[in-house]
């Protein structure tokens, strides 16, 4: 009992280790997985900021390379055709705007164009870049592209312009080409539907990736999961500086990065269990198999102790009684031989006994023979009783026989039958003396023979009955009892008898004692 | 079934004036430039309406079409559960069977997410597409972006000259992820115009966005249509098609110059580039018999009796696509300047006229929608109630009795919207896609009980 418990609070103490381990590590990998989320997510940030600067680029290189005396014609042209440009302009200073002419009539996307960047073409704002956030915030490969950018604009200034027109970005790109002004507005939407294609399209599960506009709007988006209109993002780094106040963002089903929290805590939960169960399986194992030696240990002890008390009886009587007739005290003839016959059987036990401590070790060994013939079993029995008959008298009790008419024939080892019935009405004798009845009876069963020795004994009392077969098992096991025995005579009986194909069986008696039965194969009479 | 769509029945009346137009290539798109009276008053400056008209050859052997590049967005959003979605699959397959092998077909559906179900390929593997879209299940929101900028990464697949590109995106509701504004998907519409895409909107039911799907359309050049029921999508796409198949011009610009005495105003109905001696405009496609028109209205300065004065010079050209070439045809117009009153009546050109009052009836129509859009109902109905009046009155002054119907519509538009003060989703997507056929010129659909023949009306008018 302090053993398990001991063994308890132990294995108990190892899992609450291991589950904190565990939660350290869920932490720590939720970190990581966090942080390769987020590199992840600027590398998209990078590619969309770098589609953006190719496409930006492309256009200010084309600008530049309009022959002088055509860009009026060329930007008109690109305005029809260029799906990328929305409109055009050449610009020579505040107010002096030469296309779109603000005194011809204008489209209505010119009017627009030209309300939506009056303040820039009227030299109320300045065309310096105005770019988002400090180099700092660069990455290396936008700090090299810018640098490259720039390296080209050297030669001639030019530039892009972010503008904010009703919560919207519109971009205008310009080249300085001697006075004139020269430059497109980026048609934002054609940028949009270029960037949706470099969205991702293999997003896991439970997903979903999307560029929010400084207003916090998604404008793309795209992956299995549909986030609501009030979800928050998990993540979210800045597009850079290409997009000012643009955002990639990231959103999951279950607002975590990662592996999902509740698959962890069943993963690890049940890791803690099985590791508790393990440890206090074994421990329990190893507990129970050190008892299970110190109760072999106790009870071979016990068996040494209860043999040589079993040796000593009838050596000590023999002694007795041959010192008395060698000293010639004993006159009575009568006497004199009920000393010697007493002697006789005291010896008898004796060779019984050491028969079965011989058997004993044979049969743990392996090393037991047995002698197969073929013998009528009425004749082992009744031999057998026959020369227990004067010691059950003695014992005060009533001796019933019942045998078959025909020949019991059996093939087995006689010697081991007859040990194995010697036995049982030996432990009648000693056990159930009380009783006054012993019942012995050979009896056919179908093509088995079967031996019951019954006595009208106490019984044995059913916690036991399970172990009476073991080996030094005894019922009362005391140095003190009142009974001798060595514990080895049942197990015995029973091995042998189910090494030559039998049985040994225990039944309480209808009366209330011990009834015991022998079954053996029976042989074919042809 | 109740598409609304309006017949204009032009072409019999355009082929009855055809004063001071001039025709060089019969085979190509005719060029046509009329005046809406060839004849003047002298002696003081006024406006008139120069009416440039195109005339695509008539439709062709199924031989000599040009290939078709077709692409069709689906919306499975949620929304389109149901038989929506199984008539949209329908209608879908039954286009592809219309296609040849030389014909691409791609399908994109989209809801929250956008799935390219076929990837664009030549429409003869038909089984295995068959398949493909048999498998589409809806669910979802509208991401209505995303899924017209990856149909066109499809279309754009086979973007030469020699496709006729077409994009049917097909929705039943609002936008609702990404840019979702008429005016953001306007601009999309524009940008794939200038490639050569043109995007036909099917709107389904009465909950998607017709300022959205229209300006898309106009912006692209595609064609428009409001249906009530998805019953009737197998057949609005059969119809659509019908032009896809019969397209013999695409990418075509006009361009009109006029002398110095002549100033142009401004164009109706149609988007383009008024200059201070010119005036451009341009068209993505032209389908077989049909006739597309712009109308400019300009300024003549005061001329002398008797002086003939040519008043525009237009140049059409265009991309061939039956001969798979550049092509190009002319017409110009002239007045001439008279004291007469009896002259000036007789000059009177009614086709274009009537050109001219449609136009002014779609105008008001849109106005219209704006003041009830601002739930100043009263005033829209008023707006209609004018047009309707004006109308009227130029209708029972020419006879013109499809113009009568018209006027008596708006007539009970107005008084419908003065009556509930509130305007009815159909009223307004009617208007809106019935607005766009008149832009637009847009093929009308015919009833569905009188069959696909659209019978001519001709009307001598004399004035």
């Amino acid at each position: 009992m302090l053993y398990g418990a001991l063994l308890l609070v132990s294995a108990g103490i190892i899992a609450g280790v291991a589950a904190r381990l565990l939660a350290h590590e869920r932490t720590r990998l939720e970190s990581a997985a966090l942080q390769a989320e987020e590199g992840r997510l600027r590398n998209r940030a990078e590619e969309l900021s770098l589609a953006v600067g190719v496409v930006q680029n492309e256009i200010l290189r084309e600008l530049r390379a309009i022959p002088y005396e055509e860009i009026d014609e060329t930007l008109r042209n690109w305005e029809r055709t260029n799906p990328l440009v929305r409109n055009v302009f050449v610009w020579r200073g505040p107010g002096d705007l030469l296309l779109p002419d603000p005194l011809l009539p204008l489209t209505r996307e010119e009017e627009g164009f030209l309300t939506r960047y009056k303040t820039l073409f009227g030299g109320m704002h300045g065309w310096e870049e105005r770019l988002d956030g400090g180099q700092a915030d660069r990455s290396v490969s936008q700090q090299l592209f810018h640098n490259v950018s720039k390296g080209n604009v050297l030669a001639e200034s030019s530039g892009w312009v972010p503008w904010y027109w009703e919560n919207t970005l519109c971009m205008l790109g310009w080249v300085q080409r001697g006075e004139r002004r020269c430059g497109v507005e980026l048609e934002m939407a054609a940028l949009l539907s270029e960037l949706q294609r470099a969205m991702p399209l293999d997003l896991p599960e439970g997903r979903a990736l999307a560029v929010l506009d400084a207003g916090g709007h998604r404008i793309l988006q795209s992956g299995p999961l549909d986030p609501g209109d009030d979800a928050r993002a998990v993540l979210s780094v800045p597009v850079g500086f290409m997009l000012p106040h643009w955002e990639v963002a990231l959103y999951t089903a279950d607002g975590r990065v990662g592996a999902s929290a509740h698959q962890y805590a069943v993963a690890s939960t049940l890791l803690v269990v099985v590791l508790f169960v393990c440890l206090f399986c074994a421990g329990g194992m190893l507990l129970l198999e050190a008892q299970r030696n110190r109760r072999d240990a106790l009870q071979k002890t016990t068996f040494v102790s209860n043999v040589s008390h079993e040796l000593k009886t009838p050596l000590t009587t023999i002694r007795m009684y041959t010192d008395l007739l060698r000293q010639g005290r004993v006159e009575d003839e009568e006497k004199k031989v009920r000393y010697l016959s007493t002697i006789a059987s005291e010896s008898e036990r004796l060779t019984r006994l050491v028969n079965n401590v011989l058997d004993f070790g044979r049969l743990e060994q392996n090393r037991k023979k047995y002698q197969i013939g073929r013998f009528d079993l009425r004749d082992v029995v009744a031999e057998t009783v026959q020369s227990q008959r004067l010691r059950i008298g003695e014992a005060g009790m009533a001796l019933t026989e019942h045998f078959p008419s025909e020949p019991a024939l059996v093939e087995s080892d006689r010697d081991a039958v007859q040990q194995a019935l010697l036995n049982l009405i030996d432990n009648a004798i000693k056990y159930a003396a009380s009783g006054n009845q012993l019942l012995v009876e050979l009896s056919r069963s179908g093509r088995e023979f079967q031996i019951r020795v019954c006595d009208a004994g106490a019984g044995i009392p059913s916690a036991h009955r399970r172990k009476i077969f073991e080996r030094f098992y005894r019922v009362d096991d005391s140095i003190t009892a009142r009974s001798q025995g060595s514990g080895l005579g049942l197990g015995l009986s029973r091995r042998m008898l189910t090494d030559l194909g039998g049985s040994l069986t225990y039944s309480p008696a209808p009366s209330g004692g011990a009834c015991f039965t022998i079954t053996l194969p029976g042989v074919e009479v042809v | 079934m109740k598409v609304l769509s309006k017949r204009i029945a032009l072409v019999g009346l355009c082929l009855a004036g055809t004063l001071g137009a001039s025709a060089e290539e019969t085979s190509g798109v005719i060029c046509r430039v009329e005046m809406d009276n060839s004849v003047v008053y002298a002696g003081s400056s006024q406006r008139a309406v120069v009416k440039v008209t195109l005339d695509a050859p008539k439709a062709l052997r199924k031989e000599t079409r040009p290939p078709v590049n077709l692409t069709i967005v689906l919306d499975r959003s949620g929304s389109m559960s149901g038989s929506k979605i199984e008539k949209a699959c329908d209608a879908a397959i039954a286009a592809l069977r219309r296609l040849g092998p030389e014909d691409m077909f791609s399908l994109v559906t989209y809801d929250h997410e956008v799935k390219t179900v076929v990837p664009s390929q030549s429409a003869a593997n038909s089984e295995w597409i068959e398949g493909q879209i048999r498998s589409i299940r809806s669910g979802g929101n509208t991401a209505l972006f995303a899924g017209v900028s990856q149909g066109a990464s499809e279309a754009r697949k086979h973007l030469d000259g020699r496709y006729v590109n077409r994009i049917l995106l097909l929705s039943d509701g609002l936008a609702n992820v990404g840019p979702s504004s008429p005016a953001e998907l306007g601009r999309l519409g524009t940008a794939l115009s200038k490639e050569g895409i043109s995007v036909t909107t099917i709107g389904v039911g009465t909950d998607y966005n017709e300022d959205l799907m229209a300006l898309i359309a106009q912006n692209s050049d595609g064609n428009t249509y409001f249906v009530e029921s998805s019953v009737d999508l197998p057949r609005i796409f059969n119809e659509e098609l019908g032009d896809v198949l019969s397209v013999v011009a695409s990418k075509v610009t006009i361009e009109v110059k006029f002398p110095k005495d002549v100033r142009p105003l401004r164009i109706i109905g149609r988007d383009g580039r008024v200059g201070e001696d010119h005036v451009e405009l341009s068209l993505n496609q032209l389908y077989g018999g049909q006739e597309k028109y712009a109308l400019i209205e300009v300024e003549l300065s005061a001329g002398a009796e008797g002086e003939e004065r040519k008043v525009a010079d237009a140049r059409c050209s265009y991309q061939d696509m039956i001969e798979n070439r550049q092509a190009s045809s002319e017409g110009n117009a002239t007045v001439r300047f008279t004291g007469s009153k009896e002259e000036v009546a007789v000059g009177w050109n009614i086709a274009v006229n009537n050109s001219v009052y449609l136009n002014g009836k779609a105008e008001a129509q849109d106005q219209a929608i704006y003041y009830a859009d601002n739930a100043d109902y009263d005033k829209a109905a008023e707006v209609l109630f004018i047009n309707a009046e004006r109308l009227k009155k130029y209708a029972e002054l020419n006879d013109q009795m499809q113009l009568m119907d018209e006027a008596e519509e708006l007539e009970q538009q107005a008084t419908q919207i003065q009556r509930e003060q509130q305007m009815a989703p159909s009223t307004r997507k009617g208007m809106r896609s019935s607005n766009h056929e008149v832009y637009n010129q847009q093929r009308a659909l015919p009833p569905a009980d009188e069959g696909l023949a659209i019978p001519p009306m001709n009307e001598e008018v004399e004035d």
